[in-house]
Formats: C-alpha cells, structure tokens, sequence
C-alpha cells in the first residue's frame, strides 16, 4: 500500500503537476510542496497516517495562509510503558 | 523571523499530546470525508439504470391491457343503459378542443377528458418539431396527461374510456375555461380547467359514485416529451444522459430522487407544495391548492427501448419511466399544472400555495439543477444572464455572454497572473542554487529525517531571495471550477439550448465544424511554445507542450460548443498576455535563463533533439 500510494505521487510529480502548472503558473506557499509532504509522511508515517497528514495539509493550503515552512512531524517515540502514575 | 513562524505549524517534539487518541481521530476524519465523497459521487452521477424489481415491473406493465378489460365487462353497459333514474350526461362521439395562448397549445379529447398533445410553441424538440410534453410512445401504453386515477383499477380505467360532455369543441383561446362533464349509472364526473397567459394550468375535479365523493387523483402518468432517454441517435457527447426526475417540495425543502429510486404506487401524504417530474430541460410539476391535505402517488414503469434509439434491432434495455398522480385527501382535487421549460425567470414568476390557500408559498426555481457543482455554477449562470440582459435585444446571444464575461475574468486574474509571473522568474533565478541543495540530499530516503534539513535549507533560500508565493495554488483553484461550472450550465441550462453563436447552432451540443477544438489546440500549443518554464526538464516539457493540447482538445471535442468557446477564448487571451510579457526586460531574462538550462541539460553533442524551451 504504502509503496503503491508513493509510486502514484512520483508519477503525478513527474507528469500531472508539471501539467496543473501549465495551465495555470504559480509556485507553493509552503516548503515543501504538498506532494512531497504526502511523500514524506507516507513514507514514515504509514499510509494511513501519512494520507491523513497529507490531506491536513492540502486543507492547510488557502488564500488566508501564509505559507512558509512546513515539515512533516516525525514520528512519535514509541514509548516502552504506559503512563506510570506519579509517586 | 516572523516570516517563518507558520501558526498552523505543529511543533516536531510533542510526543504525548497527539498519542493514539488523536491518530484514531484524524483517521475517522479521513474516513468519513472519504465516505462522503464516495456517496456523493454516486448521489451527483446518477447509475444509468438501477434493474427494478421484476415482479414490481410485471405487473404493472400488464396493468393497463388487465384494468381497460374490467372495465370493459363491469361498466360497459353503462353508456347503452343512459335511461336510468337520473339523466346521463355523456356525449356520443369523439370530439377534440384545443386551448392555446401565447406560449402553448393543449390538445383535449373528450376520451377520458385528457391532454392528447402539449405543444410549447417556443421550443423544438431534437428533431427540430415543436416541443410536445406529451411522450406518445409511453402515454399510448400508461395513459395520458389530466387522466384520472383512482385506487380502483376498474374505476380509473372507465372514466378514462368513457365520452365525457365538454363544454366547448375546436380552438379556444386563453383565458378561458374549459368543463369536461360525465354523469351515467351513478357516476357523476366534472373536470374543470382554467387558462390563463402563463404555462399554468388550473384544475378541479369532483368524481361521485353513487352520490358520494370517491377520491381520484390526476396524474401526468409517463415522462415527458423531450426526456432524454427517447432522444434519438446516440448521446451527443457519448456523455450521461441526464435521467427524469422525481422532484418535489415539501415545507419549503425541496428535493428530488432520480427515475430508478422511485417507488411504485407508492401514496405519499404529505404536505407537498409541488410535487412534479422533470428531464433534463423540461417539467411537468402539479401545485396542489391545499398542500397539508395533498396526496401524491409516485407511478413507476419501464419501458424495452433499444440501446441505440436510431437503431431499432439493437439491443433491448430496460427503460424506467416515472409518472405522478396528484390529488386531495378530501376527494375533490383542486390543483395547478404547470407544464413547461426549467427555465429560472419562468420558474421564478410560479409561487406554490401556502397553508392559507394563496400562492405565497416557495417557487418552483429549485426544479432547475445545476449539477454537483452548483455553488458555482449558478452565480456564473446569473452572471451570464445578466450580460446576456445587457446585451439588448438586438445582439442578445448567448455566445458572447460567454466571451464577454470570460474577458473580464481573465481580466481581473491578470494582477496575480502577474505576480506569479514576477516569482517564476525570481524561481527561475535561484533554480540552480535549489538544485545543488536537491542533488546534496537526494541520495537520502524519504523517511530519512535529514530530508527535512534539505526542506529548512529551500526555505532559507527563498526567505533570502525575497520570494514569496502567497498566490498558491488560487489561480488553479478558481480556474478549475469554474471550467466545470461551465460545464454544468452548459448541459443543464435551458437558455443554452439550441443557443446559436456564429456557425455553432446549439452551444449546448459539440461544435459541428471542429474549428472550435482545432483553435485551441493550436493555441494551447502555442501557449506551450512561448511560456518558459525552467523548473522542468525538456522531456517533461515536450510531454507538456503535445499531450496538454491534446488532451483539452479531445475533451472539448465532444462536450458542449460553449465550452470550446470559453477555453478558446480565455487561451486566445492568455496567448496575447504571453506574447506581451516575452517582450518585458523580466521574460526575456526568464527566457534566456530556461534557454541555458535546456541546452545545459542536452548536453553539447549529437542533439538532434531539438528542444521547444526558450524560443520566440
């Protein structure tokens, strides 16, 4: 799955988005772009997780945003135990 | 630095917070929006045709020949036998009225007082006929318009049959009325119609049996004159047909179903402000005076239409065809018809009645679909009709609504088209820079943490050069839909059919001469051709430059002319916005930087592959 959902945003990076670019110019307002997120987060995240994060983000991106810099977060680190409750 | 605080930002190091609970949300967020957009497809994208329930069909296929027997043997006599106690109104012979106005004329028989034909005079159907509401081929098999129907089979099927007395024979002309009358063997039937200058009909019945009132409903049985799953030849643009619908309004919400969701014999009492069935450009939707005391009867058949309606021995399918009878819970039905284009100046004029018994109630507007994009769609529509307002009578044409306003929308788009112009090129001016940042990292995995270093070192980058790409991805937001909302109105607006515009005869139809699809592509190839771009390499670029045109002009080939002539214009324009801008000091620069890129990137030796970057 995971290797699926990063082979078909290769191929709309190297094909569809050069497309969408030509028909309307115009750059990303957050680095980096929203199909190299996607690509990022799938990637260590899962395909569930990483899908999700990558929809957040295309939300994320609307005339009222500013943009800028955007990483994907990294994954949390496994905790060994539960929460242990304080003395 | 400010610029770099992003309020949306999560912090990298929050491990607890976002534990387990907020993965498990943000995946039932995803999987609900997914849900919804899946039904949304199926709701929007209506399946051609559903198979009805067999049983269902059969029996009411076989209904009509089974109830016109009944009635037959049961009340046959009932003309020969006109001597009883009271004196029998009846007449002896078939005669037709016509009623006409300005915008129709009805056909009646005095055969079951019902409409034999319903002709707008302001349309014409695909054959270029005048438009009749009434499908023969359907209302041969399930009846006609303002026929009766009443819980009894054997009932509906005599007053039906039997020779009514009307009150006139020949032409009428609106305003008028008309009173059809039968009274024999212990029925007494008027039907009542009133006419005025508008598509609204208005009718009161009274059926008595034996003195007391028997509750009988008037239906508009099967479908409509110009439905789109009888129009001949193939679908224009190998496209959806668009199914008859059951629509309707209730307390103000007014919602439809399409043909093969609809139940059959179904009673629905309810408190229905119009209640009516619509095609693609047509409806017929009946009013009722009283809408708390209203009761609705959804009628369900289907017909075997061959697959290709231009071909008779081709493959038989099944067909639904939708019908509704309409009618009062007392008995006595008192109800307007109104029978006529989806049209929203129209449509806007015809109030259904409120509670009070007045037409204050919502207006049939919301009969008209602008597709699953309506937001759009409709404040485009409005924006065309007003300039088509504006346009007087004299040059009033649709097709240049459409170039006038596409004009000055690519108008007002022409700042940001500028501004993005102005950061391609700064783009293009630290592209190499990006690049070297790009090969230092690309040997790193994906999910290799470092890569978000090559991310902080771009950004850094762009915060020194002073680019900033506030634009975002907005020109494309706004252009795609609206490219469908055009789309939408064109197919589903009445106003646009059969609009002509120069060679184009009907603007809703592909462009009979293909001159349309051959403009654009040459002049999106031109576009191409013209328009540096250095962030792409030049096979990626000679892809774009064929396959984009290619592809644009093989979808406007088979949609709606008025599509072809939006794209066409708005690529005309841009054309020229490009050619200006190749003359500015900035598209020059741009130009040379792509040009020393491409050749950079062929390499010195044996190209014989010519590159389409960077020339004039």
């Amino acid at each position: 799955m995971t290797r699926l959902l990063l082979a078909t945003l290769a191929f709309y990076r190297r094909w569809l988005s050069p497309a969408i670019h030509a028909i309307s110019p115009g750059g990303c307002r957050y680095q980096p772009t929203c199909s190299e997120y996607a690509q990022i987060a799938i990637a260590t995240h899962g395909p569930v997780r990483g899908a999700a994060l990558a929809l957040f983000r295309l939300l994320r991106c609307h005339p009222f945003a500013r943009g800028g810099l955007d990483q994907v977060p990294p994954p949390a680190i496994p905790r060994p135990f539960p929460h242990e409750p304080l003395p | 630095m400010p610029e770099i605080r992003n309020p949306n930002l999560q912090t990298p190091g929050t491990p607890g917070g976002s534990g387990s609970g907020g993965d498990m949300r943000s995946t039932m967020a995803f999987f609900v929006l997914m849900l919804a957009v899946l039904f949304g497809y199926q709701y929007f994208f209506k399946p051609k045709t559903a198979p009805t329930p067999p049983a269902q069909t059969q029996s009411q296929t076989q209904s009509p020949q089974a109830d016109a027997t009944a009635g037959q043997t049961q009340w046959a006599p009932a003309g020969a036998q006109a001597s009883g106690s009271a004196p029998a109104i009846t007449a002896t012979s078939e005669t037709e009225t016509s009623v006409e106005n300005e915008l129709y004329k009805i056909v009646f028989t005095n055969r079951g007082a019902q409409v034999k034909s319903w002709i707008l005079k302001s349309y014409k159907d695909t054959g270029g006929k005048p438009l009749d509401m009434v499908q023969p081929q359907t209302a041969a098999r399930f009846g006609f318009p303002l026929s009766f129907y009443t819980y009894e089979p054997a009932l509906t099927a005599q007053l039906n049959q039997v020779l009514y007395q009307p009150s006139a024979t020949g032409l009428l002309l609106a305003p008028n009325s008309l009173t059809f009358h039968y009274a024999a063997n212990g029925l007494d039937v008027v039907k009542t119609l009133h006419f005025d200058s508008s598509y609204v009909v208005s009718v009161d019945t009274e059926v008595k049996r034996n003195g007391s009132p028997v509750r009988a409903l008037l239906q508009w049985p099967a479908g409509l004159g110009d439905m789109e799953e009888f129009r001949p030849g193939k679908a224009p643009s190998g496209a959806i047909r668009t199914v008859s619908q059951f629509a309707w309004n209730i307390d103000g919400k007014a919602d439809q179903v399409v043909a093969a969701k609809v139940g059959g014999y179904a009673t629905l009492n309810q408190a229905y402000q119009y209640a009516g069935i619509t095609d693609l450009y047509f409806a017929a939707a009946f009013l009722p005076s009283y809408p708390s005391d209203a009761s609705v009867v959804t009628l369900h058949n289907s017909v075997d239409l061959p697959s290709d309606l231009s071909d008779p021995n081709s493959q038989k399918k099944a067909t639904d065809v939708i019908g509704l009878a309409v009618g009062d819970q007392s008995g006595s039905t008192s109800l307007r018809l109104y029978a006529g284009p989806k049209q929203m100046d129209v449509l806007n004029t015809i109030h259904a009645n409120g509670s009070d018994g007045k037409a204050t109630g919502p207006s049939l507007e919301p009969l008209i679909h602008y597709g699953w994009l309506g937001i759009v769609a409709k404040p485009l529509y409005i924006a065309l009709r007003f300039l088509h307002g504006l346009l007087g009578t004299g040059i009033s044409n649709w097709g240049w609504a459409i170039i006038i306003f596409t004009a000055t929308f690519n108008l007002i788009m022409l700042p940001t088209r500028f501004v993005m112009m102005k950061s391609s090129i700064k783009m293009a001016r630290i592209q190499p820079k990006v690049d070297a940042i790009r090969k230092r990292y690309a040997h790193l995995k994906m999910n290799d943490p470092k890569r978000s270093e090559m991310n902080t070192e771009i950004m850094a980058l762009h915060q020194a050069e002073g680019i900033n790409m506030v634009g975002g991805c907005l020109p494309l937001l706004v252009q795609m839909p609206l490219f469908i909302a055009y789309f939408e109105v064109l197919s589903n607006v009445i106003e646009l059919r059969q609009a002509h515009w120069f060679w184009l005869t009907d603007l809703s139809l592909p462009d009979p001469f293909h001159v349309l699809p051959i403009l654009i592509i040459l002049s999106m190839f031109l576009t191409q051709f013209i328009t540096p771009s250095p962030g792409m390499d030049p096979a990626q670029r000679r892809m774009m430059a064929f396959m984009m045109p290619v592809f644009f002009g093989f979808i406007l080939w088979h949609y709606a002319s008025g599509l072809a002539l939006y794209w066409g214009t708005s690529n005309l324009i841009n054309l020229s916005f490009q050619l200006i801008i190749n003359q500015t000091k900035d598209g020059k620069e741009l130009h040379a930087i792509a040009a020393k890129k491409a050749a950079k990137k062929l390499g010195g030796g044996g190209s014989n592959q010519r590159t389409i970057q960077g020339r004039r």
